[in-house]
């Protein structure tokens, strides 16, 4: 395959998360409102019972999930365009997004766990179910590292390869996932884990940083590509 | 154009001062002097986000700004004020 | 040039070749040409655009607290009841006034006063010094008369608004002393224009925050 097919593809994989990761909860019911910490066991009992469409959605979901990798790397390689020689927050960048993606895998894959037996006793399933939501979405370490990683580099860069703005963007979407930790110490209300300064702002936002983050490196790409000129179409032929 | 500016952020800074002291004034008395409790929370939200105002136009230099990063800060003001408000007296 | 692009097909990265290709100043040319505004935007456009969202979630979450306020009015004037106001006074004050020398200092900055700048900034670092003391007692105060996040919906805003908000205090600190680096070190204004109108600008949106909370969850509430 062409280089410059693989490069747009992993461009494309940063939209292609959101719709079909999004789609898949939709299928299983995660959305349009998650189980909440304050739901009863009944309540728990019942969402996992629907197993076939819920192991269905979530499946979708942790596929979709795991779109994202590409994106991690195409963000890579322009990293190393901009730092040169020494690529240490490229480096981080791959790691920490490696981290913050298998964060996110990890908890479909516990929820669909739970719907492979939705008859377990249902202190079982709600222990469990716990745990998903939690560890979905309290670690912001590594996606936060993973952000400031991508603003520092842009901001360094002297070249402008990325518009600065998108820099800033990587920060505020940082930022947005700071009250997280919270969901440890709310069972209702804005903070608790499905509360709307957790489960939805972060979800948002993180849906705009796949969106902003793979079009604008869409758009890189045909600038760099431009430059080129047609050194680019004989070398890659 | 240093001392005229210099001069002019001076006199911001004794203004928010003084609106600090006031709105403060006014929301440990309002019981004393009877202002209402609606008129005093509306009194205090307002002088409040003027306060931003000033902040984000002569100390954030947004006077100096082009038109449209101006409008948006002074238009996001105004909707959190009329939101504030809204919340606390209707 | 077109020597290290060759390579680009082949196995080797470009920050791995031999001195070509990454370090090629050639196409140090921003390719995007400036765009002609009318006024002088503060540091950079990208900057403002984190600062509005920033004020918005704050925003988000004190609109929020008036929602909450709503339904539990009584409990809610009780608990702000048990603020201790007058530190409320002198945070805004302290905060009001480092906003001032920021600005000040901005100005010294750009004329070359260095010195000057230097010690407006340094007095702008005391001052958010003073504000996280004053926090610290406060705080301390608070729990020790029982009054935690977990002592319902007032308390629970309260501890994260103004958290958040110390947040925004120590990193604003951190940027406060890295200008002050800078202006050591007597960089030329062009060279940290927008470093340095960014982190005023940054500074500036902290006390703003501040001057919100203070007024609708110390006064508005208690009023």
């Amino acid at each position: 395959m062409l280089n410059t097919r693989i490069l747009t593809l992993c461009a494309w994989s940063g939209p292609a998360t959101v719709l079909i990761a999004l789609g898949g909860w939709l299928i299983a019911g995660v959305l349009p409102l998650p189980l909440g910490a304050s739901s009863s066991v009944d309540q728990v009992v019942n969402f996992y019972s629907h197993d076939t469409r819920v192991l269905a959605g979530l499946v979708i979901s942790s596929v979709g999930i795991c779109l994202v990798f590409p994106l991690t790397a195409l963000i890579g390689v322009f990293m190393v365009r901009m730092e040169g020689r020494t690529p240490v927050l490229t480096f981080l960048q791959l790691v920490s997004g490696a981290a913050a993606n298998l964060m996110l895998f990890l908890p479909m894959l516990l929820m669909a766990f739970v719907a492979f037996r939705p008859d377990r006793n249902p202190e079982l399933t709600v222990t469990l179910n716990d745990l998903a939501w939690l560890l979905f979405l309290t670690p912001i370490a590594p996606i936060m590292i993973q952000e400031i990683a991508i603003g520092v580099a842009i901001l360094n860069d002297k070249r402008q390869t990325l518009p600065r703005w998108v820099a800033y963007v990587n920060f505020g979407v940082a930022f947005s996932f700071v009250p997280d930790p919270l969901a440890f110490f709310f069972h209702s209300g804005p903070f608790a884990w499905n509360g709307i300064f957790i489960f939805w702002l972060a979800t948002t936002t993180y849906a705009i940083w796949l969106l902003v983050m793979g079009l604008i490196l869409r758009n890189a790409m045909q600038d760099l590509a431009d430059a080129d000129g047609p050194s680019v179409a004989t070398t890659a032929a | 154009m240093n001392d005229a500016t210099t001069r002019r952020v001076t006199v911001v800074f004794a203004g928010l001062v003084v609106a600090t002291c006031i709105t403060w004034w006014l929301g440990s008395e309002s019981s004393l002097t009877g202002v209402g409790f609606g008129p005093a929370a509306t009194l205090t939200i307002l002088v409040a986000f003027t306060k931003v105002l000033f902040i984000g136009r002569d100390f954030m230099e947004l006077r100096a700004a082009p038109f449209v990063l101006r409008a948006v800060f002074s238009v996001w003001v105004g909707v959190v004020t009329v939101a504030a408000i809204a919340l606390v007296v209707v | 040039m077109t020597h290290a692009r060759d390579r680009m097909d082949l196995d080797l990265p470009d920050f791995l070749s031999d001195g070509e290709g990454i370090d090629d100043l050639s196409r140090t040319q921003s390719r995007r040409p400036a765009k002609v505004v009318d006024g002088h935007i503060p540091s950079e456009l990208g900057l403002w655009i984190f600062i509005l969202w920033d004020m918005t979630l704050f925003a988000l979450i004190m609109l929020v607290f008036l929602w909450e306020r709503r339904s539990d009015r009584a409990t809610f004037t009780e608990s702000a009841h048990q603020l201790i106001q007058p530190i409320g006074v002198v945070n805004t004050l302290a905060l009001l006034l480092s906003s001032y020398l920021v600005a000040r200092a901005l100005l010294a900055h750009r004329v070359g006063r260095h010195l000057q700048a230097r010690r407006l900034v340094l007095g702008a670092i005391g001052c958010a010094a003073v504000f996280a003391g004053l926090k610290a007692i406060e705080y301390s105060s608070e729990i020790s008369g029982g009054h935690t996040p977990a002592s319902g919906m007032f308390f629970r805003f309260y501890f994260i608004l103004t958290g958040l908000h110390l947040l925004h205090v120590i990193i604003g600190t951190v940027l406060l002393t890295a200008w002050q680096v800078t202006l050591q070190r007597r960089r030329p204004w062009a060279g940290t224009q927008k470093l340095a109108e960014g982190i005023a600008s940054y500074w500036h949106m902290v006390d703003l925050l501040w001057v919100a909370i203070f007024a609708l969850v110390y006064l508005v509430s208690a009023e």
